[in-house]
C-alpha cells in the first residue's frame, strides 16, 4: 500500500494542487467570522456563566 | 465567572479557520457551518479540559475533526451525496463559497479517503506543521506524512492536473467550471 510513488509527482503540479488548497481556504477564511457565531459565543458564554453561578453555593 | 475573555477573543478568531477547515473537508456549506457549531458548543463544553498555554487552534480543530469523522460515517447512509451535489451546492451559492473555480478542487477532496483529505487539509491548507496533525488526527507524525504525500499523488490525477484525461472531470463539470 505504497500508493503512487513520489517520483510520478511533477513539482509544478504540487504547487498547483498547493497554490489552490491554500487559494480555498484563504477565501473562506476572509470571510471573517459571521453573525450567527459570535451570537452563538455570547450564548454560550453567558449558560456557562449562569450555570457557575447556580453551582457556587454562596452565589451573589 | 465567565470565559476568559482572552480565551474567548482566540476561539472567535479561530472561527474562520475552522470555517475553512470543515468547509473543504465536508464540501458542503450548510454542513460545515454547521460542524463548526457543534464544534464549539462542545469546546464550551468542556472548556475545563482545555489547558492555558497549550494549543487552542489545534484544540479545536481536533473536536471538529473528531465530531465530523463519527457524524460522517452515521450520516454516510442517511445521505448519499452524489459527486455532482457538491459542484451543485456550489452554484447555488456562489458568495458563501467564493470562486466557482474551486468545484474541481472540492469535488477532487470529496473522492479522497477520510484520512488522506483530512492529512492534506491540515498541512497543506490550514498550515498546521506535521506534529501538529499527528496531534489532532492522533495518529503517529510518520502516518501523516505518508497519508498527506499520498494524498497530493491521489489529487494530482483526479484533477486532471497531469493531464491524465480518463480521471478528469466529468463534460457537466468542466462545462460549469469553463464559465467561472
Amino acid at each position: 500500500m505504497s500508493g503512487i510513488p513520489q517520483t510520478f509527482l511533477d513539482r509544478d503540479v504540487q504547487a498547483k494542487i498547493g497554490d489552490q488548497l491554500r487559494a480555498l481556504h484563504d477565501d473562506i477564511v476572509k470571510q471573517g467570522v459571521p453573525d450567527r457565531f459570535v451570537e452563538l459565543l455570547s450564548q454560550l458564554d453567558k449558560a456557562t456563566k449562569d450555570v457557575k453561578e447556580k453551582q457556587s453555593p454562596d452565589g451573589t | 465567572m465567565a470565559l476568559d475573555p482572552s480565551l474567548r477573543d482566540a476561539i472567535l478568531a479561530a472561527i474562520p479557520r475552522l470555517r475553512a477547515f470543515a468547509m473543504s473537508l465536508s464540501g458542503n456549506v450548510d454542513r460545515s457551518d454547521d460542524l463548526v457549531q457543534d464544534a464549539l458548543v462542545r469546546a464550551l463544553a468542556n472548556i475545563n479540559s482545555f489547558r492555558p498555554g497549550t494549543n487552542l487552534n489545534a484544540w479545536l480543530f481536533t473536536i471538529l475533526r473528531n465530531n465530523f469523522r463519527s457524524e460522517y460515517r452515521r450520516r454516510r447512509r442517511e445521505v448519499e451525496d452524489a459527486d455532482g451535489g457538491y459542484v451543485e451546492s456550489l452554484k447555488s451559492q456562489p458568495e458563501q463559497i467564493g470562486r466557482l473555480e474551486f468545484a474541481e478542487l472540492i469535488v477532487a477532496l470529496g473522492r479522497l479517503p477520510d484520512d488522506q483529505r483530512e492529512a492534506l487539509l491540515l498541512v497543506g491548507a490550514s498550515g498546521f506543521s506535521y506534529e501538529e496533525a499527528a496531534e489532532i488526527c492522533g495518529c503517529a507524525v510518520g502516518t501523516i506524512k505518508s497519508r498527506t504525500n499520498r494524498a497530493r499523488s491521489r489529487l494530482a490525477v483526479l484533477m486532471d492536473v497531469s493531464g491524465a484525461e480518463d480521471f478528469g472531470p466529468d463534460p457537466s463539470t468542466r462545462a460549469i467550471l469553463n464559465t467561472a
